[in-house]
């Protein structure tokens, strides 16, 4: 277990949650797939919180290193995601009282 | 014997988001996003960041998964099967995610790269702990250095403190962020009365 | 003569100068944005009174220049002044200088000349006009054009140079084009105005070309230069005479000569101005009188001493001024419009001008003759004032009878007497007859060419002075002597003999005319008052001469003295002015009048002259089978395939481009993602970010 094996695990985890934001037609389904991406950022967070590497090309990173900064701004991000998390859901919830339906599809208000 | 529950760790992770991605019940779904919760939360513990986990169990888990739930719960039947993507969305889906992928994969092989390169001079001569710590994660699978860990303790001092180096005006607006998404989340939710009459 | 234009700018000639051409201006500013569409009356007198202070403005401007210039010749003697000038727009050229087009307010005689006549004649055309135009609805419409047309002829008289001519030109062409469409509903009137716009744009098209040529060659757009002789000769000594196998001073001047040549309405450009009489009669006495196709001469008298450099030129000059004199004279006298007949008596006295102008230079080589040149200034002068006041008297006519044509007219005398004494008067005048004021221009131009020697060109000249008397006779006596006129008869009906129904319906029409139309006193008055210098600006003649003879000192010096010698020539242009007339009392004053009309349409020749030699007929041939087949056609074709073919081509890839773009404006919140997270990774990757 180094960096670059769990940067590639978030990379992964976030490949899957854009293929499912791309391709779920449920809103709520879609939401989920959001989830995953955002998961993929927290652990990257995390991580580069754990091992260090940022700032990778210089020679003097290792001062600049602080572990808890990584792990606030992963506590920042969750209660950002737990804010937007709150709102969409309760848009999901308008629109299905609105139009009966969760398809993605039929949201296309913006068409031009 | 780390490793090995990391790689496991992470098999089930990307499994479950696989469930996530694919499953054609929603409620099987949510299941799946439940179990990668779960699985970040044990990863966050096995890179010694309990905080983290703590709060990933508590506000994803207890919060934001609850939630999730009851909207599938009130918009949906629960043993309803969605239908799949059609193939034109389906190759849309995999175009953008494997460029996504591709993308970050080449990054992280350069950033491996340039990290190794960086510090294999350094490697020789230095005594620092933390340049050793990065140098070990950078060039072999060598495990928890103590530089790279956060302890509770001092993530709640940080978070408090009001110097240059600490985090208190963002906690600050962080609270004022979620009630006022609190407050814009009723005001979405709740049924128009007005507008019905 | 650079050094010699000194400037009066910043003095009370500056200020008047600006009025002068600010005034009409605003006039037609008030007239045009705002009192036009609220009150006709108050529209007229507007204008009136703004062109009543121009002309004040102008009368105190000619006395400024009076004493500060032409009284003292010592210090300027080109009697050359600017009021103002300003710098329009500057090119820097690559040889360092720069040139530039400028704004100016020329004085020298000749301006100052045309600027008292211009204002003098607008104002009692506006005068005149709040009269005519009375009951017309639209004349809210007419006074702020008319005030535009004064304001350009003004700024194209004054122009220090040749871009603020070519500008004003252009603006003169414009607002007589509006004035002669002014009654847009008559599809003749719309013709007329297009034709003459047409006309007079494609002379215009050469004339700027011709700018165009002898300001890049001589570097300098502004008159004192052109008119100095080192411009010619460095005209004459272009690299470029070689290349174009002509001299390049011939071809400049010819070039800017054709703008003169349409706006003037030389032979054979003369067609567009009979059928400007479309417009209200104001208009037409505005234009044949003091402004549009005086236009014409003044630019060629303005660059006289570079047209004298240009022999070639000048001789075209002469020849087509000479030709349309004698040919608009001859059909002058089997026209049957009242005001036609006036158009063609214009295009011939402006043949007159234009010929004397290129009678300038003595056949026999030499230096050029101000004397030609003084004298066609001076016919501007006079024939403005009594062609103007025909003009106007015909207006009076056709508003007593509602008919332009001659056939219905007669016996008038009685019914409106100020305009018979006046219409006597301004006959006189045209036909030449002592002491009336256009004897003495005539005698002038007569002499002019006797003395340099155009021998045939003075005979074809006193041709057309006995046929002027002749035709002018003819329209005097038809019109007011005679069996009374019968109003509302159409023309179909003239060549029937009269019988008692139609006369008793000529006297109840009398009665009519006698009530409502009759000599309005604000019709009437201007007639009267133009009456006045019809008689008396012969006696002008001598100031002419002091003053607009040493105008291009520079240039012209020889012993003409002007007036003298030639003793033969006044009682011989008298004895034929007077034997035409005495043919005219003969053929149409003494006899009845229907036989000669009658007569007058029937066969060989007469024909040919009353269908004005079929030259509109030509021109239709000519653009009908010429223009069409071989010129438009081709074009069309081009136009429609190659041209339009390749905007259909164009508008098809953006149409596809749109269409592609469309597809990505889906609405489908989903595809704009995907498409944002991979711009987002494309500009994360190659976007600089060192990623």
């Amino acid at each position: 277990m180094n960096l670059t094996a769990c940067l590639l695990l978030s990379a992964c985890l976030f490949a899957i949650g854009a293929y499912g934001l791309m391709t779920r037609r449920n809103f709520i389904a879609a939401l989920m797939s959001l989830e995953l991406m955002v998961n993929a950022a927290l652990i990257n967070f995390v991580a580069f919180a754990r091992f260090g590497g940022g700032g990778a090309g210089a020679a003097g990173l290792n001062s600049a290193h602080d572990a808890e900064a990584g792990s606030l701004f992963a506590l920042f991000a969750v209660a950002v995601t737990a804010a937007e998390m709150a709102l969409a859901l309760a848009i999901v919830i308008a629109v299905n009282r609105q139009r009966g339906n969760l398809d993605i599809r039929e949201l296309d208000g913006m068409h031009g | 014997m780390r490793d090995l529950f990391f790689y496991g760790l992470s098999a089930a992770l990307l499994g479950m988001a696989v469930i996530t991605v694919l499953a054609r019940n929603l409620f099987r779904a949510a299941l799946g996003l439940l179990g990668v919760l779960v699985g970040t939360a044990a990863l966050f513990l096995l890179l010694q960041a309990e905080m983290v986990a703590l709060v990933q169990v508590m506000v994803y888990i207890g919060g934001i998964m609850i939630f999730v739930l009851y909207a599938v719960l009130l918009t949906s039947e629960l043993g309803g099967k969605m239908p799949g993507p059609s193939p034109l969305k389906w190759v849309f889906g995999l175009a953008v995610a494997g460029t996504a992928l591709a993308f970050l994969v080449d990054l992280v092989h350069k950033a491996h790269c340039t990290l190794a390169a960086s510090l294999m001079p350094a490697a020789d001569g230095a005594n620092d702990a933390a340049t050793g710590a990065v140098n070990a994660a950078a060039s072999s699978g060598a495990t928890a250095v103590s530089g790279g860990v956060a302890s509770m303790h001092s993530l709640g001092l940080r978070l408090l403190d009001a110097g240059p180096n600490g985090f208190l005006v963002p906690f600050e607006l962080i609270s004022v962020l979620l009630l006022a998404a609190m407050v814009g989340a009723i005001a979405l939710a709740r049924h128009d009365t007005r507008e019905g009459a | 003569m650079g050094n010699l234009q000194v400037s009066l700018a910043g003095g009370a000639t500056g200020h008047l100068a600006c009025g002068i051409l600010a005034l009409p201006f605003l006039s037609f500013l008030i007239n045009g944005l705002w009192l036009g569409r609220k009150s006709r009356t108050a529209s007229g007198l507007a204008a009136t009174f703004l062109m009543g202070a121009t002309l004040v403005l102008a009368v105190l401007l000619a006395w400024q220049y009076w004493t500060l210039v032409l009284g003292n010749p010592a210090s300027f003697p080109g009697r050359t002044a600017l009021a103002w000038e300003h710098t329009w727009m500057t090119f820097p050229l690559e040889s360092g200088g720069a040139f530039s087009a400028s704004f100016g307010f020329l004085l020298d005689p000749i301006s100052v000349m045309m600027v008292l006549v211009i204002t003098f004649i607008s104002f009692l055309v506006n005068v005149y006009s709040i009269g005519y135009m009375h009951d017309d609805k639209s004349a809210g419409r007419f006074f702020p054009t008319l005030s535009l047309f004064s304001f350009s002829m003004l700024g194209l008289v004054v122009a220090a140079n040749l871009a603020q001519t070519f500008f004003f030109w252009e603006l003169v062409g414009v607002s007589s084009y509006l004035l002669i469409g002014f009654w847009y509903h008559k599809p003749s009137a719309v013709a007329a105005s297009k034709k003459a716009f047409i006309v007079t744009r494609f002379a215009d098209a050469f004339f700027l070309v011709g700018v165009i040529l002898v300001a890049v060659q001589v570097g300098s757009l502004d008159f004192s230069a052109l008119n100095a002789p080192a411009a010619a000769e460095s005209l004459r000594n272009s690299p470029w005479a070689a290349w174009f196998g002509v001299n390049i001073l011939t071809l400049g001047t010819l070039l800017i000569y054709m703008g003169a040549w349409g706006k003037s309405a030389m032979f054979p450009f003369h067609v567009w101005l009979p059928d400007a009489m479309e417009g209200p009669t104001p208009v037409s006495s505005l234009i044949h009188s003091a402004t549009m196709v005086v236009a014409g001469i003044y630019l060629t008298a303005r660059l006289f001493p570079l047209f004298a450099a240009a022999e070639y030129t000048l001789r075209i000059v002469e020849v087509t001024g000479v030709f349309t004199a004698l040919f608009a004279a001859i059909i002058a006298c089997r026209q049957t419009d009242l005001k036609r007949i006036l158009a063609y008596s214009t295009l011939s006295q402006l043949g007159y001008m234009m010929f004397s102008l290129g009678a300038g230079l003595p056949a026999a080589g030499g230096a050029p003759d101000s004397a030609a040149f003084t004298a066609s200034m001076f016919h501007i002068f006079t024939h403005a004032f009594f062609k103007c006041m025909l003009f106007l008297s015909a207006g009076v006519i056709i508003h007593a009878v509602h008919s332009n044509d001659i056939r219905d007219t007669g016996g008038l005398r009685r019914i409106l007497p100020r305009t018979y004494w006046a219409t006597l008067v301004g006959c006189l005048a045209l036909a030449g007859v002592f002491p009336f004021a256009g004897f003495f221009s005539k005698e002038e131009i007569l002499h002019a060419a006797w003395e340099n020697g155009h021998y045939i060109a003075f005979f074809a000249a006193l041709a057309t002075g006995a046929l002027t008397a002749f035709y002018m006779s003819r329209y005097f006596f038809l019109v007011f002597h005679g069996p009374r006129f019968s109003a509302g008869r159409s023309h179909q009906d003239s060549h029937a003999p009269a019988s008692a129904s139609a006369h008793s319906d000529g006297h109840a029409a009398d009665g009519a005319a006698g009530q409502s139309a009759k000599e309005m006193p604000s019709m009437v008055w201007p007639i009267l008052i133009l009456a006045v210098p019809s008689v008396i600006a012969g006696f002008a003649k001598n100031f002419f001469i002091a003053h607009v003879l040493p105008m291009y000192a520079v240039i012209a010096e020889n012993g003409s003295e002007a007036g003298s010698g030639l003793p033969w020539l006044s009682p011989l242009a008298t004895v034929l002015a007077v034997s035409s007339i005495a043919l005219g009392w003969a053929w149409y004053g003494r006899k009845g009048r229907k036989s000669i009309l009658g007569a007058e349409q029937e066969t060989g020749l007469a024909k040919i002259v009353a269908n004005k030699f079929y030259i509109d007929e030509g021109y239709r041939f000519l653009v009908r089978n010429v223009g069409n087949r071989l010129v438009a056609a081709p074009i069309t074709w081009f136009e429609r395939t190659v041209v339009n073919g390749a905007f259909d081509a164009v508008t098809a890839v953006i149409r596809g481009a749109a269409w592609v773009q469309s597809m990505v404006q889906s609405g489908q919140v989903q595809a704009y993602i995907g498409i944002a997270l991979v711009g987002l990774l494309i500009l994360a990757r190659w976007g600089g970010l060192g990623l």
